[in-house]
């Protein structure tokens, strides 16, 4: 019998996904609050989960959570134009079709490249 | 005077053994009824194809003849006539598929031959484009394609999840294809090149698929027919059978009435059809009618006292008293009735089980009681309707044996007569009521 657990193939809840993309975070160093309020820049919502120290976090843009209402277009405008600016980065889940596999690589990915942008600005900022 | 329960369980226990010892007579008794009832029934279709084939061998004038004869089917059919009628029908068939094929069956099969080499050209083209596009097959393509996946206007954001769903998807594609693209716009310019290929080939491959198929439909009918063509006589020997067993299964025995003697042609085995269409119908009757209820009633008496039996044990019941008049009731000597029962039922059911094919012997005339020659007379069998009913309509009637004056049947009847003498422990002559 292998010791592997095997990988799950299926769509995962927003639930499932959030409690993933914590294990992931954390294990990149970051020190994940969940449901934390944050408010900048003229947006008030409640995150998912985030980092207020690193300015770092995801946030699950579903309507199963009910936070529809929250993220209007014009709240997910400003927000994203301030993960555009370096301000805060955010990881937008905008689709629920992924399983596992696919959500933990993604995260992967995401927090590679945070760190690529952040080494970037910071090389600049001595610069 | 009254008795006590253990004079009801003394009488009990002397008449429960009778019951049982009558119920093993009995299930023995049954089966070996139902295995003569059930090959004799077996035997029915060999014969009826046998008399079906001796009525109406061919389509010569004197089979035809010797069917309307015998039975009276088939009056008028005129074989020339049918197999003509039938071959313009099959001939103008044949000429209608022919006019649609715009030529013959030769030319059709030769139009078959180009269109396989005209299939595999056009399937050596479209073969590998099918099996690049099935390569390439993944759920997220058609997105990516879409969204412009690989091109400069691909503006899915970094931050959102579905930019990092498409870099796997198309990662994946590449992988699948075999890692020969640098990157996902190499492979999409050649997907789309090779698309549009299949698109345009396509096709030609399945208008050609399709009218092979169709062809090929054409040619095995086309084929079939000439096959008809060649067996119109056995085509229609068949028919003709075909409506004469038809007719003799539902007619039965009164096709043959007033028609057919055994010495007829085929009249033998006409006899022999309906003799052992009569043997399975007596020995059916003779099992519903006489040996299952016989067992039934049996069966519940047994049940009942042994019921009973157990109930008397119980010490509740230790003080109860039964009249000397419930007693005889309940514990009668019922031997005198069931030894009647077993001499009645097994001189009918030897008749049958003896009985030693000498069907010929019947006739197909209404006052011929077949029972009887089953019996040679010597039983009565008040258990079939259809007896019963002969003997109320013919009155006066009396068996005479047929083989009686037949010298070559002189030393076999005296040997059944013997079998069924000692089977049945009747004395030669006498006349037993098998009701």
């Amino acid at each position: 019998m292998s010791d592997q657990v095997p990988v799950r193939r299926a769509r995962l809840s927003e639930a499932e996904g959030c409690a993933l993309l914590k294990v992931r975070f954390q294990g990149a160093g970051y020190a994940i609050q969940e449901n934390l309020r944050f408010a900048e820049g003229g947006v008030e919502v409640v995150l998912d989960g985030y980092d207020p120290a690193a300015r770092i976090g995801y946030e699950y843009l579903t309507t199963e959570a009910g936070d529809r209402d929250e993220f209007t277009p014009e709240v997910l405008g400003k927000l994203e134009g301030m993960v555009r600016q370096g301000e805060v980065y955010l990881f937008l889940v905008d689709e629920l079709e992924v399983d596992a596999q696919g959500l933990s690589l993604a995260a992967e990915r995401f927090l590679a490249y945070v760190k690529e942008v952040q080494a970037k600005r910071a090389r600049e900022d001595q610069a | 005077m009254s008795a006590s329960v253990s004079e009801w369980q003394r009488r009990a226990k002397h008449t429960i053994p009778l019951y049982e010892e009558q119920y093993r007579r009995y299930q023995l008794a049954l089966r070996e009824h139902r295995a003569l009832e059930e090959s004799t029934e077996g035997e029915v279709p060999a014969q009826f194809d046998r008399l079906v084939s001796e009525l109406l061998p061919d389509l010569q004038p004197a089979s035809l003849a010797r069917v309307q004869a015998r039975t009276g089917n088939l009056e008028g059919v005129d074989p020339e006539a049918l197999l003509a009628s039938k071959r313009r029908e099959l001939e103008a068939e044949v000429a209608e598929i022919e006019a649609d094929l715009g030529c013959d069956l030769a030319g059709a099969r030769a139009r078959l031959e180009e269109l396989a080499g005209e299939v595999e050209d056009q399937a050596r083209i479209v073969r590998p484009l099918r099996r690049f596009v099935a390569q390439a097959k993944h759920e997220r393509l058609d997105h990516l394609l879409e969204v412009g996946y690989g091109q400069p206007r691909y503006d899915v954001p970094w931050y959102r999840l579905s930019y990092y769903s498409d870099w796997k998807a198309g990662d994946e594609i590449l992988e699948a294809m075999g890692e020969v693209y640098a990157d996902f716009a190499a492979f999409r310019e050649d997907f789309a090149e090779r698309s549009n290929q299949l698109q345009a080939e396509e096709p030609l491959l399945l208008r050609l698929e399709a009218e092979t198929a169709q062809l090929n439909l054409s040619v095995a009918r086309v084929e079939e027919l000439q096959g008809q063509l060649l067996g119109l006589p056995e085509w229609l020997l068949g028919q003709l059978q075909g409506r004469l067993r038809e007719d003799l299964s539902t007619r039965g025995e009164a096709a043959f009435t007033g028609r057919t003697t055994a010495k007829d042609e085929g009249g033998a085995s006409a006899l022999a059809w309906v003799g052992l269409g009569k043997r399975v119908q007596y020995l059916q009757e003779l099992r519903r009618g006489q040996l299952e209820p016989f067992g039934q009633n049996v069966e519940k008496t047994l049940n009942k006292l042994k019921r009973k039996s157990i109930k008397y044990w119980r010490p509740k019941h230790s003080g109860t008293r039964f009249s000397e008049g419930e007693l005889d009731a309940t514990f009668a000597d019922k031997t005198p009735k069931w030894d009647k029962f077993w001499a009645r039922y097994e001189a009918a059911f030897a008749a049958l089980r003896d009985f030693d094919g000498r069907y010929h012997y019947g006739r197909f005339d209404d006052d011929f009681l077949w029972w009887d020659m089953f019996c040679d007379g010597r039983v009565k069998g008040r258990f079939s309707e259809e007896v019963v009913e002969f003997y109320e309509e013919y009155e006066d009637y009396s068996w005479e044996s047929p083989w009686d004056d037949d010298e070559d049947y002189a030393w076999e009847e005296g040997a059944a007569a013997a079998a069924i003498a000692e089977a049945d422990g009747y004395d030669e002559g006498d006349l037993f009521d098998g009701s």
